[in-house]
């Protein structure tokens, strides 16, 4: 049984106790003190019901106090009215006095109490329950706004990627000096470029697709043959805004969960085609999703809550089976030139 | 001190060939790019010490080392700590990050001669590898043992007891007792019966653990272990027991 009832229950009970022990402390017990007593509890229990699902219907519990009291307050009046109306044959037979008016006018006041009584109550509660949801609600949108902020702050440098580019470096040095002079110069403009964004919310798609470059590269010196890549973008104009690092982590990812799995390695290619009001962008690689379910949904949720951060609802993200051993990831995001909508700059004060 | 390298990057290979190279005790016998590739130059090969990338194609270092009968010397290198954090609670002799320093690996290298020392010291002079090959596993012989998260390089002389749960043995060590993926047929054929006994159908014992031997109901023996397990023997295997006692 929910609160609510528990309270209507034991309230009535106790005005029953009321109505009833009070006329009899006077005149002792009669059936018609208990019928009355028992009626009382009835309409207690029903015209508050409907009361509140009147005052819900209304939107009570939303309104301003100035606007809340007088509805309160009338409610209230209308309520103990029709209880004492309704009970007023009952009550008339165990008045004794010769005068009804002082003690039916002591029987309204007591309706009266009772009934505003309750109705502050269960706006009271409500209301305090409805600041603990918002409270819940507020705590638990800032959770997910600073696992975003630190999966997007993760993607930036992944360390995994770049002791093992060293790695590589260091072995290419006596192998082929000028390759890892090449190589040095090409993880310079890649951390330089992902260094930057942590000032910057956009990049153009030109500097992205730049360090999508370099970032193939230097995972072709770790993969060697196992690592095939193609960058194919149709856009005579690159000037267009696109979330830093989408495409790089899209590269990432298509390297960790696919090339990275295979002896034989793959390849993976990117294409970028532009649509009235759109960029499409493409990742496919060799592989196959089946592999690992599950653990892949954390980083979709993540990379397309980032996205709709960015660009709100008009974004699309996915990623299936394009043939049997060809895994694709599409995104599509809307086009602004040079700078998407600013729902992503939002106060720094809320996340910290 | 016979070193095979197993890593799926050349450039990572020929620079931890080139480190090696300022170490003679050191001889590289080989190279390996999967697990498929590096399982075949164990056989082939029969190497002392391995040098193991933990994240490669197909299966990882762990599930190379997970599928091997006996584990030789193993020293992990890595490009990320995340997985050395593992590597270390199998208490493998050392793990190497990525790019590796010279001085840290010239450690390493004294570390393992240090280890490898002891450990064919014990083993006969003169006995040949292939001979070896078909010997059964010596008390010295470690296994690797995976459960969840946590894994294990455990000498076979410290394992108290083997508990057969179909296709596969539990096995008890200190306060582990995780399960391996071999059964208890399977480990049982290649156990040295001097030290590994079978005492019933379900479980083997290893001697050394034994505190004590009661006599048992029904010409049966019980063994107590010194971890205070308890360990019937079977009647044939008791009679078995007494036999291999006399001797």
């Amino acid at each position: 049984m929910s609160l609510y009832w528990k309270c209507q229950i034991a309230g009535w009970s106790f005005y029953g106790l009321l109505a009833a022990g009070i006329p009899t402390l006077y005149g002792g017990m009669r059936w018609t003190v208990a019928l009355r007593a028992a009626l009382g509890i009835a309409m207690g229990l029903f015209l508050t019901e409907q009361l509140r699902k009147f005052m819900l219907r209304r939107g009570w519990p939303w309104l301003p106090l100035h606007r809340l009291a007088p509805r309160v307050v009338l409610a209230a009046v209308v309520v103990a009215t029709l209880m004492v109306l309704i009970l007023l044959p009952l009550l008339l037979v165990n008045i004794t006095a010769a005068d009804p008016a002082g003690p039916l006018t002591t029987i309204f006041s007591i309706h009266l109490i009772f009934v505003l009584g309750w109705i502050l109550l269960y706006l009271g509660y409500h209301n305090l329950r409805r600041v603990h949801v918002a409270e819940a609600e507020k705590l638990r949108l800032e959770l997910a706004m600073r696992e975003t902020e630190l999966s997007a702050l993760r993607a930036q440098l992944n360390p995994h990627f770049l002791f093992n580019s060293l790695n590589s470096l260091r072995g290419l040095i006596t192998e082929n000096p000028s390759h890892a002079q090449e190589a040095v110069t090409r993880l310079a403009a890649l951390l330089r470029h992902t260094l930057q964004l942590s000032r910057a919310r956009t990049t153009t798609l030109e500097d992205e697709l730049e360090a999508t470059r370099h970032y193939l590269e230097l995972e072709s010196l770790r993969f060697e043959s196992r690592l095939q890549y193609e960058i194919d973008s149709d856009l005579e104009s690159l000037d267009v805004a696109v979330p830093p690092m989408l495409i790089q982590n899209l590269v990432e990812n298509a390297i960790k969960h696919g090339i990275a799995r295979l002896p034989e390695g793959g390849s993976v290619r990117v294409t970028i085609r532009k649509s009235s009001q759109d960029l499409h962008i493409r990742v496919t690689n060799t592989g196959t999703l089946a592999d690992e379910p599950g653990k892949r949904g954390i980083g979709l949720t993540n990379s397309l809550e980032r996205l709709r951060l960015m660009f709100g609802e008009g974004v699309s993200f996915g990623i299936r089976q394009l043939e049997p051993s060809e895994v694709a990831c599409d995104v599509v995001v809307p086009i602004a030139t040079r700078r998407p909508a600013r729902t992503a700059s939002r106060p720094s004060s809320t996340v910290r | 001190l016979r070193a095979l390298i197993i890593d799926d990057e050349r450039l990572a290979r020929s620079e931890l060939r080139r480190l090696l190279g300022h170490h003679p005790e050191v001889e590289i016998v080989g190279e390996a790019q999967n697990a498929t590739e590096a399982r075949r130059a164990i056989d082939d090969l029969e190497p002392d010490i391995l040098f193991l990338d933990v994240q490669m194609p197909g299966e990882s270092g762990f599930e190379l080392l997970a599928s091997l009968e006996a584990v030789p010397l193993v020293v992990f290198t890595t490009a990320y700590d995340e997985y050395a954090l593992r590597a270390f609670e199998v208490s493998a002799l050392d793990y190497l990050v990525k790019p590796i320093d010279p001085k840290r690996l010239a450690s390493t290298v004294e570390r393992l001669l240090v280890t490898w020392r002891a450990g064919s010291a014990s083993s006969l002079p003169g006995e040949s590898r292939t001979d070896r090959a078909k010997a059964p596993l010596s008390p010295h012989d470690r296994v690797f043992v995976t459960e969840g998260e946590r894994s294990w390089l455990v000498e076979l002389g410290t394992i108290s007891l083997f508990e057969s749960e179909g296709n596969y043995t539990r096995v008890l060590f200190g306060k582990e007792k995780p399960l391996i993926n071999r059964s208890l047929n399977q480990l049982e054929a290649r156990l040295d019966e001097r030290v590994f006994f079978r005492a019933n159908r379900s479980q083997i014992v290893n001697l050394k653990a034994v505190r004590g031997i009661h006599p048992w109901f029904g010409g049966r023996l019980m063994a107590e272990l010194e971890g205070g397990q308890e360990v019937t023997l079977s009647r044939r295997r008791a009679r078995a027991f007494r036999e291999l006692m006399s001797v």
